[in-house]
């Protein structure tokens, strides 16, 4: 679950909104703060300004005209507050705020600075404060109308104090209210974002439950998701294609299985019944002499296409082998001649040699002489009776070409590349008669290969079959 | 019975032949689809074995054309073609029965058998004409519980005969169902086997069974009048 397309998207997805939301809730936050505390500030200083404008210095002292309106500060009970400090840190007028007494001790005082703002955070009395330096106003007092000259003034420090809870309220709302909306949108965005994923994934569930509906016996099944967005379409495709060479592999082992099980039935049947037949009662032993040759015959056949099978199959699994070794060409392909020469006679054929007698090639002898002797076998097995077969050797500079040929030939010339394939015959119902078991030329065709020559026919209907084997 | 064997394994269709002749069939033989359809329409058989894989003209083809030219001889299939759907066509096609390769011998003389006996609408493979007794499977002869030793030929004689039981049997019909192509046709080599036959299975105290119609043919029967 933790692996899937739909979590990673899910979760990647919302970890980003959540990040945005933060960032621009703390963007929002910080600008909303920044303009209720300059608001504040404003408040502060404007009680400062009144305060600063209330101060005079009479020749009795320094002095806060009291007036109407002014902030009644000194109840002890509010937590809004002032203190007037003389230069020598006498405080001339204060209030105490909550009871608090030199409250202002832990305000920094900065000499240079004629005005400026900060938080007093105090375990019990955390509030905003401002400092300002004037020099308060100087009365002369005319009481008494005895002009009265006051000592010149003095520059005071003044200290307003306010609680700045209503902001802080107001603040503390917001970020609830920022957070709760976000944590909703957020919510809500994964929501659909759920959806949607699953709506996008779907594509993808469908191609799986059509892949699971895909067995090895049914290949022939195709990935069909109707309609499939593009991401999809190419993975159908290739996977289609996939089915397809599969199912054709599939088919052509078995095929192969079934033709070599088929070709394996009519000799086995043949032995089988041959021998039923003959122990069926006491014969005479020339009767015995004839059926032991049908058999020696038909096992004879057989073994040839076990052993064909086994060196295609060891040829394709590539643990065929080939030496190199000087080999005489022509001395070769005479010995392979040797078990065709009689049957050959029988048949009434005209040989004709034409050997390069000095050829000689660094090749596998043994391999080379299958090719070889499948090429005789083919020759005067589907040559015409009293036909010619030609055989031939040459070598030049540039290749060694050894060439047979054998007139009547039934393979028509489109059909020359088939010849290759296993268990293909030219006529198609030519098969079980146990002799031939359209081996041969695939099997030479591989051989010929992996000796690093060519293997090529030529063929015409009612002429002549001719197969070049070329050595570079 | 005369039995027609197409198949181009030579060492099959051999045994084939040997087998059956010696089970007492007349066995004909044809190595390609070509001349066993040629065979199998210039004479009656009772039994066609038919390869399907053959050279120049395949099985089934062969099958069809007999069919077309509606020939009702027993086709038996042989062929190592094994599946289902296989058997389903050569039977569909108009094949009788289907063996697939390898086989028993003694398989393929039993079903070869059972479709001479389909051939003449005998079910009972024991044919029983007042005392004599002629087991087609055992292939054994007995009159009043007495075993009689015929030679093959006579007993294929015989066998033709009894599947035949109270019908006339022209001599060519004799000639076409228990003799081989390659046979010498003697015009009276029937009546010489007729009479070999009848000096085995006639007794001297019991009625005639194989009675001769003089123009026509001959009748194996209980009571016939004589003409």
């Amino acid at each position: 679950m933790l692996n899937s397309i739909r979590f990673r998207l899910l979760a990647g997805t919302i970890l980003g909104t959540l990040v945005v939301y933060v960032a621009s809730a703390a963007v929002l936050y910080g600008a909303i703060r920044q303009s209720l505390l300059s608001e504040f500030d404003g408040g502060l200083l404007t009680k400062a300004n009144v305060l600063s404008g209330l101060t005079e210095q009479t020749d009795r002292g320094l002095r806060i005209e009291p007036e109407v309106g002014q902030p009644t500060y000194g109840d002890g009970r509010s937590d809004e507050g002032f203190v007037l400090l003389a230069e020598d840190g006498r405080a001339l007028a204060k209030s105490e705020p909550l009871g608090r007494r030199a409250w202002w001790k832990s305000v920094p005082l900065r000499a240079d600075d004629r005005r400026y703002f900060g938080f007093l955070s105090e375990p019990d009395l955390r509030a905003r404060y401002v400092v300002t330096r004037y020099t308060p106003r100087r009365i002369d007092s005319d009481r008494d109308e005895r002009p009265v000259v006051s000592p010149p003034a003095k520059p005071v420090t003044l200290i307003v104090l306010g609680n700045p809870h209503e902001m802080n309220e107001k603040l503390q709302n917001l970020l609830a209210l920022l957070i709760g909306s976000f944590a909703l949108a957020t919510l809500v965005s994964a929501g659909i974002l759920a959806l949607v994923i699953r709506g996008g994934l779907r594509p993808l569930g469908a191609l799986a439950g059509e892949l699971q509906g895909i067995g090895g016996d049914d290949l022939q099944k195709r990935v069909e998701v109707g309609r499939p967005p593009s991401e999809i379409q190419p993975v159908v495709e290739r996977l289609n294609e996939l089915l397809e060479r599969l199912d054709a592999s599939f088919s052509r082992e078995r095929a192969f299985t079934a033709d070599v099980a088929h070709e394996m039935r009519t000799p086995l049947a043949g032995l089988t019944t041959a021998l039923e037949v003959s122990a069926l009662r006491p014969r005479e032993a020339a009767e015995y002499q004839q059926t032991i040759q049908g058999c020696l015959a038909a096992s004879r056949s057989m073994r040839s296409m076990v052993e064909n099978l086994l060196t295609l199959a060891r040829a394709d699994a590539r643990q065929l082998n080939a030496g190199r070794k000087n080999v005489d060409l022509s001395g070769l392909m005479q010995r392979a001649w040797e078990p065709f020469a009689a049957r050959a006679a029988g048949r009434n054929l005209q040989v004709v040699w034409s050997l390069d007698e000095n050829a000689g090639m660094q090749t596998d002898a043994g391999l080379l002489s299958m090719v070889v002797t499948n090429l005789f076998d083919n020759a005067v097995s589907y040559i015409d009776d009293g036909g010619k077969l030609q055989i031939e050797l040459h070598k030049n500079d540039a290749a060694t070409v050894m060439r047979i040929a054998n007139s009547g030939s039934e393979i028509a010339a489109e059909d020359t590349a088939k010849v290759f394939e296993r268990f293909w015959r030219a006529d198609l119902s030519r098969t079980g008669s146990g002799q031939h078991f359209g081996l041969g030329l695939a099997l030479c065709q591989r051989i010929t290969t992996l000796l690093g020559g060519e293997i090529s026919v030529q063929s015409q209907r009612g002429g002549v079959f001719e197969v070049t084997l070329r050595f570079v | 019975m005369r039995v027609l064997v197409v198949e181009d394994f030579a060492l099959l269709r051999e045994s084939i032949c040997q087998g059956l002749r010696e089970a007492g069939f007349a066995v004909d033989a044809a190595s390609d689809g070509n001349s066993g359809l040629w065979q199998a329409l210039s004479a009656p058989y009772d039994v066609i074995i038919l390869d399907l894989m053959l050279p120049r003209l395949d099985g089934l083809s062969v099958l069809r054309q007999l069919r077309e030219k509606g020939r009702n001889d027993h086709v038996l299939i042989l062929t190592a073609k094994d599946t289902t759907s296989d058997r389903i066509k050569g039977l569909d096609t108009g094949a009788d029965d289907y063996l697939v390769k390898p086989f028993e011998f003694a398989e393929l003389l039993a079903r070869v058998r059972a479709l001479v006996r389909r051939q003449y609408q005998a079910k009972n493979p024991i044919v029983k004409v007042e005392d004599l007794e002629i087991d087609t499977a055992a292939r054994t002869v007995r009159r009043g519980g007495q075993t009689i030793e015929l030679t093959p030929r006579e007993y294929a004689l015989l066998e033709f005969l009894a599947m035949r039981v109270g019908q006339v049997v022209t001599r060519t019909q004799v000639w076409e169902h228990v003799y081989e192509f390659h046979d010498d046709a003697a015009s009276n080599v029937v009546d010489v086997f007729i009479g070999h036959l009848r000096r085995k299975i006639e007794m001297p105290e019991k009625a005639r069974l194989i009675h001769t119609r003089r123009g026509h043919g001959y009748v194996l029967g209980a009571k016939e009048e004589e003409c």
